[in-house]
């Protein structure tokens, strides 16, 4: 028995420290990808308006029951207000770490009093939480970050985008794996607490419920409703195939194209059931963004590209500094005066929870087939 | 180079691994608030993933939905459902404020104050100078596509209307109308 806990250890181990290709360049260009993103899922949150409702549709999760008072109105939105400071220093990569730890610390606050109001997001607790946790003692400040080029300044030597360390890996690996259970619950959810298997009418009740929401949504109702009513195999199907991909996403951990392509058809799966059926669970859609190479994409616009670096080269450090900070705080100071930051990342309202997902789509269509035949000629 | 998913055994410096026990302790403590706490909703963030488990009624065949009509100064009307109010996920929030804030009850005040902000920049857009709260039904035929159609309900009830004062606070959020 200690011999098999040993051998899993160790396996464990093996995996936790494998080299990641291009890892440095990759988690330096995520971060700014994150940034936007957040920036982009805050403009949606409006702490702000819910701080006036009154304190019969309060309902605090136990985090912001550790204070027994409600936070003051003002509150959520000075919080707002100093998350996009943090995302915007974080987007520019100056004071990597501080920014990271006050990204965790608002966020954190501002989902809890969001999710203070009878209705708990799921799908945000990894932009909110775990991102920025497992990021806190990362190296995602190292590469494409003022932080790298103010210390290259200063004779320090450069993290090179190639860099394919194991320990700026170890984020990604422990994001992936608190994915692979929180996928896990949902199968032990449907089983052992609810009844999936065993309702017969469990998805076509569901459809009809969800068609309803999007009429009322404005939206177009889901047109594979009358296939799914009309054969009981297809609902059967419906429920097992999903039962199977919640369970099997545990092959994610395999590494390589297997990997890629399992996560490629979860993108498309999340962007489906977001089209079609009206689930909400957006804000999952950064969490398939740490598995893309984004430093080979870059790799193949740098020379586009340099212009920036030779005017970024010939800005002096304290100019570089004092400008991303001066612009980071006119943004927070403006974010709740003045709708015009949030309606440019919203594009004018058309980028939209549902929307996001119609480029997403044909995206991840290309890298599960780029990934399935990647596995394929290996074979 | 060794593929991620390949197992190998290599030898770590100290520094790297304190690293590496640092990550596994920090892991296993998540993953243990995630069992104490039954990933429970109130325990966000240590919540896990119901994903639609639990069974589903069959639907209703009668459908209602408050509604908000913005009247502007030459007549014209502007719909707006509660989904259009704050995020998707909010929408039980978003009916329950627009019902609440024409109800004659206390805190009716701040429900209206809310409103008011949150539909700051369209209220001048479309110079509005009232806000009616209406209960919209619908027969809904739930094998249908669409079940219903949301332009001809089959009841319209008024629940309160407001004037929107001269200096109302300004708000943030774009929202569009029906």
């Amino acid at each position: 028995m200690v011999a098999v806990i040993r051998r899993v250890v160790q396996g464990a181990r093996g995996w936790l420290t494998a080299p990641e290709p291009r890892i440095a360049g990759r988690m330096g260009l995520f971060r700014m990808i994150y940034a936007v993103f957040y920036l982009w899922h805050l403009s949606w949150v409006d702490g702000a308006t819910l701080g006036l409702l009154p304190d019969a549709v309060w309902q605090p999760v136990y985090l912001l029951r550790v204070v027994p008072l409600r936070p003051p109105s003002a509150l959520p939105g000075m919080l707002e207000s100093c998350l996009v400071v943090a995302l915007l220093l974080l987007l520019a990569g100056l004071w990597v770490r501080p920014v990271t730890l006050a990204v965790l610390l608002f966020g954190t606050l501002l989902e809890a009093f969001h999710n203070s109001f009878g209705k708990v997001e799921h799908g945000s607790v990894f932009l909110v939480f775990y991102l920025p946790l497992f990021m806190l003692g990362s190296g995602w400040g190292d590469t494409w970050s003022l932080d790298a080029l103010l210390a290259r300044r200063a004779g320090l030597a450069p993290t090179s985008p190639s860099d394919d360390s194991w320990r700026l890996a170890l984020p990604m690996r422990g994001v992936l794996l608190i994915l692979v259970l929180l996928f896990f619950s949902a199968v032990f959810a449907k089983n052992v607490r609810g009844d999936w298997l065993t309702a017969p009418d469990v998805v076509t009740n569901l459809l009809s419920d969800k068609n309803i929401e999007a009429v009322l949504a404005g939206l177009r109702p889901c047109p594979l409703w009358p296939f799914v009513v009309a054969s009981p195999l297809m609902s059967a199907s419906f429920r097992v195939g999903l039962l199977l991909f919640e369970g099997l996403f545990v092959l994610v951990l395999l590494g390589g194209q297997v990997r890629a392509a399992y996560l490629a058809a979860a993108l498309i799966f999340h962007a489906l059931c977001a089209l079609l059926l009206v689930v909400t669970f957006t804000p999952i859609l950064i969490v398939y963004a740490l598995f893309v190479d984004w430093q080979k994409v870059v790799a193949r616009v740098a020379p586009h590209m340099r212009w920036l670096v030779d005017f970024l080269e010939a800005v002096p450090s304290r100019v570089l500094t004092a400008g991303v900070f001066a612009l980071a705080a006119l943004a927070g100071w403006s974010w709740n005066l003045t709708p015009t930051l949030r309606t440019t990342l919203q594009l004018g309202g058309w980028l939209d929870w549902r929307t996001i997902w119609l480029p997403v789509l044909p995206l991840a269509v290309v890298w599960w087939l780029r990934a399935s035949l990647g596995l394929l000629k290996r074979r | 180079m060794k593929a991620a998913g390949r197992v190998e055994r290599v030898a770590l410096s100290d520094d790297d691994a304190r690293a590496l026990r640092r990550f596994e302790r920090l892991l296993i403590v998540l993953v243990l608030l995630l069992a104490v706490v039954h990933g429970r909703d109130p325990a966000w963030p240590f919540v896990v993933w119901a994903m639609y488990a639990r069974s589903y009624p069959p639907p209703p065949r009668r459908v209602s939905e408050t509604e908000l009509r913005l009247v502007s100064r030459d007549g014209e009307v502007t719909h707006l459902l509660p989904g259009r109010l704050f995020t998707q996920v909010e929408i039980d929030l978003a009916r329950c404020v627009v019902a609440r804030a024409f109800a004659q009850q206390p805190g009716a005040e701040q429900y209206r104050a809310a409103l008011l902000r949150k539909l700051g920049p369209l209220l001048a857009e479309r110079d509005a100078v009232e806000i009616q709260g209406w209960t919209l039904s619908w027969t809904a035929d739930p094998a249908a596509v669409p079940p219903f159609d949301l332009a001809a309900p089959d009841e319209e009830i008024l629940l309160g209307r407001m004037r929107v004062p001269a200096d109302r606070p300004g708000a943030q959020a774009a929202l569009r109308g029906r």
